[in-house]
């Protein structure tokens, strides 16, 4: 298993990178800093991005491998999935989805393997990131889980599980049943020396209200399960958020 | 951390570099991080704000109406049904779009100001200089920032000399805080020092930084975003309307349905019950009401912009009202926000008077004591030390400061007295928060003289000489003099700086040359604006960043009452109860406080029961504006309070609020008085038919007369009844309560059981009195159809022409009719289009034919006379015995 950023030499596929390194580190699988060369990226912006991530990368004890394809992204990605066992595929996307980023063509295409889109607004974040949290709607899928824990990082961090019984918010009838919901997950978590709050709400979603709950609690990370969310409010959440995002889409087996 | 790295690193890893980013790059990034700009609240969809106009509860009573009518003209046609149908599908056309114009005006003024307000920046692209929209700098922007610029981006310093940061908009502190190339102890980035903010301006020194955070993520925007938390109060006015409408339709409703079922069960057929309870509605409905009330709110609002006070929402102008406290700055909304040197203590004695007011102003100085005839020499001197010891600039031509006030004001009481000399500058020792100094070596011809003016206590230690009528060893007497001098014009709210100099470099061995106090004046008439907001029983609260001190003797030169000065610290220790406690009764005044805290203050106010008015400029001010019964922003601040606030003080001025507040109040009287002249009408229509029902008489008023009234003849007078005049006493009474309902009982009566009675009667004596007179004999109810539309129109004259006498005897709530010396061109334009109508019913054949009217011989037309005589007579003595019952209620 491993787990696979896309690069291309951007600044924004390098601070997404960023993410998949830590990530790496706390799952302890090596990282592959995959570039696709279709002749539209510069190659000597990329040698520069990798040398800074593998200087990160060393720096926290993550193995690290770059590969480099050439031609059509979509076909040779699916090769790569097909011959290599991924744990996550990290990419990242640009501010607006209205603006068609090729992320979404990779979400779409049906990957034996799991998506973690990244959107960053705010690049110091990037580097120094305390609070996450992980929008898991009303049942929390274990590998986006962890993805939030391995993201949480050290014991300094604070992580919040923000529970949303969106869909059936008038059918719910108390909070405690989210909250059970979330209980063993609290408890794994504490067993790793991590802080975590469990923030629940039976209100609808409101893109508006999550993003002014971002700031006022002074998140650095968001993580969105796809699958508790339509992608519409996903990108309504992200697209007006100004706190970096992680929308991960779970490989539905 | 970013912020922890070094230059080079940071420079990396934002991949950019010192001669910064290519334009391929920008766009590209522009792309991924979106344009550098606070977002937007999203845009109104005009055309669902256009729809929900026939949505709301009062025009779809009337579509409903309008509906019943067509159902009832396809079943019996001929009855007219079909035309009544249509006049109110008009009516009900007319309001929405009466209405939403004014919204939709409302709203592009707003957007015209506040595109007024656009900024750049100096960005170094490709190894250029460019000056570009603010809105296009995006992460790895490299920032060339100089004194007087407004910083576009979060960014970290690769260089910096001198930089002196106003980060006022962002926590409130209006003191300069400088900047360093090491982030130093910072937890957080708002906290590093080698950090600009978006939003905040440099007042002092030069450098590059890099831009690492744009729009939304900037702190800045942070702070923007979460003004959206507060949730916004519905404003009395907007509670009062719905109210009315509640009312008003409960009741027409519920007299439709007891007539409905009259009518039924006493065989009138269903039909015609359906149709008589339906007229009942359209005539109990008000339906002139709204567009005359948002009207006159936008005509008030347009007189509030004429007096500098900016209405966003037509809503809030009658909140304005209400307001029982102002909480207001000092700087610039009380002060003029210009610095002024106001008087000289030089250190042989002599005391020195400065004149003018402001940077730019003409002035003078004046020796009020006068020890020796070295003394104008001396003064010479020491405002030449004063003010080359400067980094500020006075562009005279654009009357624009660069850099820091206080310098400013050196400098312009220089100019003033002497013609300031230029030596070259030779180096300068920085002021800094800590050190409370700050010094300038200058060459003057052969001499290399040390120039030093700072806080008393940080300059006389370094002191050793005084400049007496000699220059004399500084002993330990005459220190304690300088101090009691200093605090002596500390108490009178002057800011005072010691000047001091030597010869040769080195900060000691210093020789005093005196103090010199300023201040930032009070606004012109701003002692009557206060006084203005006593008698109207308003509290006055000032809540600034400034020191007690001197906030307090500002407070007392324009007479604002104080019983306990609070700062900002004292705040945070006291308890929600206590404070809430204090703000009850007394008089406080709050002083170096950050803009945080003002939205507790505004909060336990709210709790208290009082409407509060708050102003505020700087983007941590917005949450308090936005919780605030009524924001006020000032025309110099930020877009983030602007977008904030209810109201826009154009010129920054307290004055302005108190005009708004009479504005405010003339609003709800107005709309008083307009409310009463629309339902005084209501009594003509409903009563006929009433009688009709009961005994048995042909059909006085017909549905399309009775939407004559409403949405014609009536519309103009009301107009006019809205844009009246303040009266003349209206600030010298207590704010109107905010549980207190503009339909309250007062309204009720003097419109339906006063006025309308007199009105009812009109027109029953108008319609009986023609058919008694022409032959018409009792149970007769055949009677021919020009006869039955004479006597119609003699109903609806009669309503009409006591509806002239009406809007006249309501132009004063509590005055008579013959104090009121003002001229309302608009009631005298709706009474001449109101007679307009009456003549084109008479004598008009289509109109007669569309509300069903017919010429009437004029011999019978002194029916009309004496109703209205009686309406104003009676009104008038209602009015002076209520008088009389206030006056002596006052004196209690």
């Amino acid at each position: 298993m491993r787990v696979v950023s896309l690069v291309n030499g951007s600044l924004l596929s390098e601070a997404a990178s960023l993410y998949a390194i830590n990530y790496a580190r706390s799952v302890q699988l090596p990282l592959t800093l995959l570039f696709i060369d279709n002749g539209e990226e510069s190659v000597e912006k990329l040698h520069l991005s990798v040398a800074s991530l593998k200087e990160l990368a060393d720096a926290q004890e993550v193995e690290v491998e770059t590969v480099i394809l050439q031609g059509d992204m979509l076909t040779q990605l699916k090769h790569f999935e097909q011959l290599y066992a991924i744990d996550t595929l990290f990419c990242a996307t640009r501010k607006l989805s209205q603006s068609h980023s090729f992320s979404e063509k990779i979400v779409r295409a049906g990957l034996e393997t799991a998506i973690a889109v990244v959107k960053i607004k705010n690049l110091p974040q990037v580097r120094s990131y305390h609070r996450v949290m992980l929008a898991a709607g009303k049942a929390i899928n274990p590998h986006a889980y962890l993805l939030w824990l391995g993201l949480l990082g050290d014991e300094h961090s604070l992580g919040k599980l923000y529970l949303q019984n969106s869909r059936s918010a008038s059918k719910a009838s108390t909070k405690s049943g989210l909250k059970y919901e979330a209980a063993p997950f609290v408890q794994i978590a504490k067993m790793l020396n991590q802080s975590v709050e469990v923030v629940n709400s039976m209100q609808p979603v409101d893109p508006e209200e999550i993003n002014a709950y971002l700031i006022a609690n002074n998140l650095d990370l968001a993580i969105y399960d796809a699958n508790a969310y339509s992608q519409k409010m996903l990108n309504r959440i992200t697209d007006e958020s100004s706190v970096n995002s992680i929308i991960f889409h779970p490989w539905k087996v | 951390m970013l912020f922890k790295q070094a230059p080079e690193q940071v420079l990396r890893s934002l991949k950019s570099s010192e001669t910064g980013l290519s334009h391929a790059e920008v766009v590209r990034r522009l792309e991924a991080f979106g344009p550098n700009q606070i977002r937007q609240k999203a845009k109104k969809n005009y055309r669902i704000e256009y729809l929900k106009e026939y949505l709301s509860f009062f025009p779809i009573l009337l579509e409903v109406a309008a509906i019943l009518a067509l159902v009832a003209d396809h079943y019996q046609p001929g009855q007219g049904n079909d035309i009544l149908a249509y006049a109110v599908f008009g009516a009900v056309f007319l309001n929405a779009n009466f209405t939403f114009w004014q919204k939709f005006k409302a709203d592009k003024a707003m957007e015209a100001l506040l595109k007024l307000v656009k900024s750049e920046a100096k960005v170094i692209r490709e190894g250029q200089v460019q000056t570009v929209d603010a809105t296009q700098v995006v992460p790895g922007d490299i920032l060339q920032l100089e004194e007087g610029d407004k910083v576009a981006a979060d960014a970290i310093l690769l260089s910096a000399h001198d930089i002196y940061l106003n980060l006022s908009v962002l926590n409130g502190e209006s003191t300069p805080s400088a900047r360093q190339m090491e982030a130093g102890e910072a937890k957080r980035e708002l906290d590093a020092k080698n950090m600009v903010f978006a939003g905040s301006s440099i007042t002092n020194g030069n450098g590059h930084a890099v831009v690492t955070t744009t729009g939304d993520a900037t702190e800045f925007g942070k702070i923007a975003r979460m003004t959206a938390e507060v949730v916004t109060i519905q404003t009395p006015i907007e509670k009062e309307i719905r109210h009315m409408t509640t009312v008003l339709t409960l009741l027409a409703l519920a007299a439709g349905l007891v007539f409905f079922f009259l009518g039924w069960f006493s065989d009138r057929g269903l039909l015609i019950s359906a149709i008589f309870a339906l007229s009942l509605i359209v005539a109990n409905v008000p339906e002139g009401l709204l567009p005359t009330i948002t009207l006159s709110l936008s005509l008030a609002s347009q007189r509030m912009a004429r007096r500098q006070a900016l209405i966003k929402n037509l809503n809030s102008v009658q909140t304005l009202g209400s307001a029982t406290v102002i909480c207001t700055d000092k700087t610039g909304t009380l002060t003029q926000n210009e610095i002024t040197a106001r008087v000289i203590h030089l250190a042989d004695g002599s005391e020195v008077e400065m004149t003018g007011n402001g940077y730019f102003g003409s002035g003078e100085c004046q020796f009020k004591k006068q020890t020796s005839s070295q003394s104008e020499h001396r003064l010479h001197e020491f405002l030449t030390v004063a003010a080359l010891n400067t980094n500020v600039s006075l562009d005279e031509a654009e009357k624009k400061v660069i850099g820091d006030p206080t310098e400013a004001a050196l400098v312009a009481a220089a100019r003033k007295c002497i013609e300031v000399p230029e030596p070259e500058k030779l180096k300068e020792y920085a002021f800094s928060t800590e050190r409370k100094l700050m010094s300038t070596l200058v060459k003057q011809g052969d001499e290399t003289l040390l120039f030093v003016k700072g806080a008393l206590e940080s300059v006389l230690p370094l002191c050793s000489e005084v400049q007496a009528e000699s220059i004399e060893s500084l002993t330990q007497e005459s220190r304690q003099q300088i101090e009691e001098q200093n605090r002596k014009l500390a108490e009178k709210a002057y800011r005072v700086l010691a000047v001091a100099k030597k010869s040769g470099d080195g900060e000691d061995q210093l020789t005093f040359l005196g103090l010199i106090g300023m201040i930032d004046p009070p606004r012109k008439d701003i002692k009557q604006a206060v006084a203005d907001c006593y008698s109207a029983y308003i509290k006055v609260t000032m809540i600034t960043g400034d020191n007690p001190v001197m906030a307090k003797a500002i407070a007392e030169h324009i007479g604002l009452r104080v019983d306990e000065v609070l700062t900002g610290h004292e705040l945070d220790g006291l308890s929600n109860t206590a404070l809430q406690a204090k703000l009850k009764h007394h008089h406080l005044l709050f002083a170096r406080m950050a803009s945080a805290q003002k939205l507790r203050i505004a909060r336990l106010l709210q709790a208290n029961g009082e409407v509060v008015a708050m102003t505020g400029d700087g983007v941590n001010d917005s949450p308090a504006l936005k919780q605030a019964d009524i924001g006020i922003a000032m025309g110099s601040g930020t877009d983030v309070a602007k977008e904030a606030a209810d109201m826009i003080l154009l010129d920054d001025n307290f004055k302005s609020i108190v005009a708004a507040v009479e504005e405010g109040r003339t609003v709800y009287f107005n709309i008083k008085k307009l409310t009463t002249y629309i339902l005084s009408s209501n009594v003509p229509e409903i009563v006929p038919y009433v009688l009709q029902f009961f005994l048995k008489i042909p059909m006085p008023l017909s549905v399309i007369q009775i939407l004559l009234i409403d949405l014609g003849s009536d519309q103009l007078p009301g107009l006019g009844l809205g844009s009246e005049k303040p009266e003349k006493h209206i600030m010298q009474r207590p704010p109107m309560s905010k549980d207190e309902k503009i339909l309250d009982w007062e309204v009720f009566k003097r419109g339906y059981f006063m006025n309308g009675v007199f009105e009812g009667m009109a027109a029953m004596f108008a319609f009986l009195g023609f058919l008694f007179l022409n032959g018409w004999q009792y149970g007769d109810l055949s009677i021919d159809s020009e006869f039955h539309r004479q006597a119609m129109t003699m109903t609806l004259l009669g309503a009409i022409t006591c509806q002239m006498a009406n809007v006249f005897t309501l132009r004063s709530w509590e005055g008579a009719i013959w104090q009121l010396t003002s001229i309302n061109k608009m009631i005298w334009f709706g009474v001449a289009t109101e007679a307009l109508f009456i003549l084109a019913v008479l004598y008009v054949p289509p109109v007669q034919t569309v509300f069903n009217t017919a010429t009437v011989p004029l011999e019978n037309l002194w029916l009309l006379v004496p109703f209205p005589i009686l309406l104003v007579l009676n009104h008038e003595w209602y009015k002076a015995r209520q008088r009389t019952k206030w006056q002596s209620r006052r004196s209690m």
